[in-house]
């Protein structure tokens, strides 16, 4: 669950190990300050998610590579067909796509379209108010549509 | 649906995979800090005053031993002249109290006090 958020956000397995062990050991640590009222599984991905703010902030933004666009044109072409894809190729996917956000529009895409949470949630987590949630939302899927036409994919 | 709503309701279902899990649990787990334990405000308190109340009363204990050596060592100021009555039975033909005491720091009876010395002899 933490890995799979920390994995989609990071497009890297190492820094989403290193998110996993960070987050759970807050967790350890803090969790006498746990808000009972508050939902655990959102307080847990609140931690993970500002560690990966924090991480995404620290890193350099790298382009995706040609081999890694080619893996994505692959993914599109055979889109119906229902086959796991390995990490690497997740990895290369969503990098494609989501190379040119900034950390905080790739966080809300993330929670919002690929860990399908509610804007709800993603207020809690984020700490955004509903609006500030929409337009990094709509600012991030207008980005991604322009990076498929450019690649050729729309 | 959009292609873009495609491509992603896809990537949503793929989850990727964690190779060594056991490991990253082993790595966290040996990561771990030791949970503090908080204490009660009042079990705190409790220690201090423990603490103090023991000093107390050990100081008390060792302060009575003591004032009971020095009690018995008063009574036994007469049995210092009993044990040194030898030395003193030496200096008691001395014509005055002066000679008595110069011999006994002659002696270097530093134990027997002044005040014994009168004592046992009436001076």
């Amino acid at each position: 669950m933490v890995f799979t958020l920390a994995f989609r956000i990071l497009c890297d397995e190492e820094d989403a190990k290193d998110i996993v062990q960070d987050t759970f050991i807050k967790v350890w640590v803090n969790i006498t300050r746990y808000d009972l009222n508050q939902n655990f599984r959102t307080w847990v991905y609140t931690i993970a998610t500002n560690l990966c703010l924090d991480r995404l902030k620290q890193k350099t933004p790298i382009e995706p590579l040609p081999e890694e666009e080619k893996y994505f044109s692959e993914y599109t072409s055979d889109i119906e067909c229902d086959r796991h894809l390995e990490n690497s190729e997740l990895i290369a996917i969503i990098k494609t796509l989501v190379h040119k956000l900034s950390p905080k529009q790739r966080t809300v895409f993330t929670l919002i379209c690929l860990e399908n949470m509610s804007p709800q949630e993603v207020t809690q987590i984020t700490d955004m108010d509903a609006d500030k949630i929409k337009s990094n939302l709509y600012v991030a899927r207008k980005t991604i549509r322009e990076q498929l036409k450019k690649l050729g994919y729309e | 649906m959009n292609k873009l709503d495609k491509i992603l309701d896809n990537l949503a279902s793929q989850k990727p995979k964690l190779n060594d899990a056991d490991a990253l649990c082993d790595s966290i787990m040996d990561s771990l800090p030791e949970q503090h334990r908080q204490e009660s405000h009042w079990i705190g308190i409790l220690r201090w005053s423990t603490s103090i109340a023991a000093t107390f009363f050990l100081m008390l204990f060792i302060g009575q031993n003591i004032n009971n050596e020095v009690i018995q060592g008063t009574s036994s100021s007469v049995n210092f002249a009993t044990r040194y009555q030898q030395t003193i039975n030496e200096v008691a033909n001395a014509s005055s109290v002066q000679e008595a005491i110069l011999q006994f720091a002659k002696k270097k009876e530093t134990q027997i006090s002044i005040y014994n010395i009168k004592k046992q002899y009436s001076l």
